[in-house]
């Protein structure tokens, strides 16, 4: 009787052991419609007779089931004696039905093979030894932690974005801040250069006041008049020529001396309108 | 994301082009100067200073001019070739004048040219009037006058007076004899004086033709009052009128057809127009009054007066056409003697206050009075064509003396006196 | 104490005679007004003793006018008034008597002025005070034809100069006789 007993148990295992591993390259069957088909026995050729588009459903299944199992691991294990039981059935089964689905099993096992050699480039890919779930498990944290960490790069880049966002306001209003403080300065020696050019001016007696003439007037830094050209005559010549005078006369006109300042000085456009005496 | 960096990148390129247009030439605007005479050089002539020295008189005495003394010259370009711009702009004056005189034989041939100082590098600012006349050396005075004219009309833009004369009347007492009375044209600085008419009795009330031409004139020369009219260059004289009692103040109209004139014949002194070529009279005032002194608006439609209808010496306004009068002073007991500035703007006459006799001028349009002469001693005045300047006799030193003065009261000037009192002067025309 | 005393009194003693010699300097004044006024009043001195015409005796206002015909005669006046006074009223009625008695006998009256004011103005207030006086003759019947009036204004002053003496003298009428007989 023991002996008996020993030969069964070893050859229950050794079909366990025979049983399991034939499960790792049979797990590609959906496990969830095995038990449910296990009535539906015809209907695995169905689950055999796979098509490219179960194929790719199923890939996509497995992406979701790796998060799945590995808060499962009973569950899986229970469903891989599950399995084994059931591989035995359909082991034998598939030798009967052997011939005719030969074919389609190679092809079956090619794309097992395909997806093995994914899987095991994942695995290659996933963090260290674990328990079959752990890999599986860990294969998922993995791509779980790609994702993770595309969404991070993400919004990495968009906090880099937003940074940038910010320096670019930054750097406008100083910039800003900067023109207006030049603009001040600007209008503080535009008035300065009217007032010394005003003092100069000897304006012609009996003038028609509503005449005026505009001057082109360029400046070297230092503010030496280096030419006054007239660009629009009053139609008055002794106007023209007072203003030309006056501009000339009151060389060097004041400018500011820093330099990027008074290159906005080196050429003034100056409209001369007698309306009034300064003394 | 990349969406919001290419607007942003768009707008700051706008940014800087905008910033980079705007700043290509800076706008400014200039509406007030100084109201000063203009600094000038006149560097005597090569060959002869009197005519820049006539010129630099002219110029100093008109008051729109400061003129740079001779003795601070130190440099004596005669021509533009010869300046040394950068030297004249240190001396701060705007403008020079330069020039050279060659005699030949009875004549002067004379260069001359007015330079703006301040005319900068570009050639087309450059403002040089060189100008060459050929004159009698017996001319030199007026040619003179000539030039500054062209430098007071190339720099200020207004006409310039030192071409015109004046007439006045000359009296002389010479010891033991009995006094002379002459008629006496001159250059407007009082140089070359000449008789146009003498005689042993009063000359009065000269009046210059609108064209220059000619003077009518008060004379006395019968023992009465009579009004003549004489051809300055010929010498040529006509009577033209010798009514019993006044016969005075002629006024020659601004289209030189008629003279308005005082007559007495009907029993007052009233105004009358004469028509020279037709000699017709037309009467314009009636009444007891005394109405005197005439004298024509610059438009010819109207006549300025002197009347004592209100009870003394006032100055009324009467229209040719339908001989409306109106009343023109109000300030001071007595008015007289107007006359009108070329914009019919002002009148300048003899006002008194406190007893004093002084010019002044009458702003018509704001009835404001204000003295021009201080002394309390002045009469006739005339205005300048130009409007600004008024021709003036007064007392000085017991000698009858003619003043200048412009009408805003900042140039006085005093012409040189004669031998004898000046009196009566009146300002020619332009030439 | 002293010597201030001593500068209190030099300095006016300068003070003093500078100020002599301003005035005598005063001819050098720069003021025309006050010059000319000067050298008027001097001048009315010169005046004097070379005027044209007969001495001051002109001024001389005596009520006792010459009534003596045919005689020239001189009537004064006041300042801007025309009205011939009472006291010269004798005296043109013997020289209108004297016209009404001699047909060929021609007066002219000239009116005159003192120098103040406008030249035609002071023509015709000459003009007006010989008038008056004409009317006065031919009040006395004196025909027109004898007379003749004609207004020198101030163009033919009996004195120059701007005193009030200068004036009154210039504010006349002179009666002179062109024909007498």
């Amino acid at each position: 009787m023991n002996n008996r007993g020993y030969k069964l148990a070893f050859f229950l295992s050794v079909l366990l052991h025979v049983g399991a591993i034939a499960g790792l390259f049979i797990e590609l069957k959906a496990p969830n419609d095995v038990p449910l088909r296990v009535e539906n026995k015809p209907n695995i050729i169905h689950a055999v007779a796979i098509n490219q588009e179960t194929i790719n459903a199923e890939i996509e299944k497995i992406s979701q089931q790796k998060a799945q199992q590995k808060q499962a691991q009973l569950t899986l294990q229970r469903e891989l004696a599950q399995q084994a039981l059931q591989i035995k059935q359909q082991a034998a089964e598939k030798i009967k039905l052997q011939e005719s689905a030969a074919k389609l099993q190679h092809d079956y096992q090619q794309k097992i093979v395909d997806l093995k050699k994914q899987q095991a480039k994942k695995n290659q890919l996933d963090a260290k030894q674990r328990h079959t779930v752990k890999k599986e498990s860990s294969k998922q944290t993995a791509s779980k932690q790609q994702q993770k960490d595309r969404e991070q790069i993400n919004l990495a880049k968009r906090e880099a974005d937003e940074k940038l966002l910010q320096e670019q306001v930054a750097k406008e209003q100083q910039e800003r801040q900067r023109l207006r403080g030049e603009q001040q300065v600007i209008e503080k020696y535009k008035g300065l250069i009217v007032k010394a050019i005003g003092q100069q001016w000897l304006v012609p007696k009996n003038l028609d006041k509503s005449l005026a003439c505009n001057l082109l007037v360029t400046l070297a830094p230092g503010g030496s008049v280096l030419s006054a050209t007239l660009i629009k005559t009053s139609g008055d010549s002794v106007l023209d020529r007072s203003a030309i005078a006056a501009v000339f006369k009151a060389s060097p006109l004041p400018v500011p001396t820093e330099s990027e300042l008074f290159d906005k000085f080196r050429e003034l456009r100056l409209t001369v309108r007698p309306e009034g005496f300064l003394s | 994301m990349m969406v919001n960096q290419a607007c942003r990148g768009f707008l700051l390129f706008f940014v800087v082009c905008f910033t980079g247009l705007a700043h290509a030439s800076l706008n400014l605007e200039l509406t007030q100067g100084i109201d000063a005479a203009i600094p000038i050089a006149i560097v005597p002539f090569k060959g002869n200073d009197t005519l820049s020295q006539i010129i630099q008189t002219d110029l100093q005495n008109s008051g729109h001019f400061k003129v740079m003394a001779k003795q601070e010259i130190e440099a004596f370009p005669a021509s533009p070739d010869d300046v040394n711009f950068a030297y004249w702009k240190k001396t701060g004056v705007n403008a020079l004048v330069v020039g050279k005189i060659d005699s030949q034989g009875d004549n002067y041939q004379v260069t001359f040219s007015i330079l703006d100082v301040f005319h900068g590098s570009d050639p087309q600012n450059q403002v040089t009037n060189t100008k060459v006349f050929t004159v009698k050396k017996a001319d030199i005075r007026q040619l003179a006058h000539h030039l500054s004219d062209l430098v007071y009309e190339q720099l200020t833009g207004e006409k310039g007076i030192f071409s015109t004369r004046i007439a006045y009347v000359l009296i002389e007492h010479p010891q033991g004899m009995p006094t002379k009375y002459a008629l006496v044209v001159a250059d407007v600085d009082g140089f070359n004086p000449k008789p146009l008419l003498i005689s042993d009795e009063p000359i009065m009330s000269p009046s210059w033709s609108p064209d220059g031409r000619e003077l009518a004139y008060v004379s006395f020369e019968n023992n009465r009052a009579e009004i003549y009219r004489s051809e300055v260059a010929s010498g040529k004289r006509e009577l033209l009128t010798s009514y019993p009692g006044i016969n005075g103040a002629p006024a020659w109209s601004p289209d030189g057809q008629k003279l308005a004139i005082v007559l007495s014949k009907s029993g007052y002194p009233k105004i009358y127009t004469y028509d020279l070529s037709t000699k017709l009279l037309s009467q314009i005032t009636q009444g007891s009054s005394i109405d005197t002194e005439p004298s024509f608006a610059p438009d010819g439609n109207s006549l300025v007066f002197t009347s004592d209808r209100g009870g003394s010496p006032q100055i009324y306004q009467v229209n040719l056409s339908d001989f409306d009068i109106q009343r023109l002073t109000f300030d001071g007991s007595y008015n007289s003697s107007a006359s009108y500035t070329s914009d019919g703007k002002n009148l300048v006459l003899l006002h008194r206050d406190g007893g004093l006799f002084n010019i002044a001028i009458l702003d018509l349009g704001s009835g404001k009075v204000t003295n021009l002469t201080h002394s309390g001693l002045s009469e006739s005045p005339s205005v300048a064509p130009n409007g600004k300047m008024v021709l003036y006799g007064s007392l000085y030193g017991g000698s009858g003396i003619l003043g200048i003065v412009s009408v805003d009261g900042q140039v006085r000037l005093q012409l040189p006196s004669r031998d004898g009192d000046v009196q009566g002067p009146v300002w020619s025309p332009y030439a | 104490m002293r010597s201030n005393k001593n500068i209190i009194f030099w300095g006016l003693m300068v003070l003093l005679s500078v100020s002599g010699c301003s005035s005598m300097l005063g001819l050098k004044d720069e003021n025309p007004d006050i010059y000319s006024a000067k050298v008027a009043a001097r001048q009315a001195a010169i005046a004097q003793g070379i005027g044209e015409h007969a001495s001051f005796a002109a001024t001389d206002q005596s009520i006792r006018h010459l009534q003596a015909a045919p005689s020239d005669q001189t009537y004064y006046f006041d300042f801007d008034k025309a009205a011939v006074k009472k006291d010269y009223v004798d005296s043109i009625d013997s020289q209108a008597k004297y016209l009404l008695n001699t047909p060929n006998a021609q007066v002219v009256l000239e009116g005159n002025t003192d120098i103040r004011g406008s030249r035609e103005y002071n023509v015709a207030l000459g003009e007006n005070r010989a008038e008056r006086v004409a009317k006065i003759l031919k009040l006395n019947g004196v025909s027109t034809k004898q007379i003749r009036v004609v207004s020198y204004g101030a163009e033919k002053p009996a004195a120059l100069g701007t005193s009030e003496d200068a004036y009154r003298v210039n504010r006349r009428v002179n009666l002179k006789y062109e024909q007498r007989s």
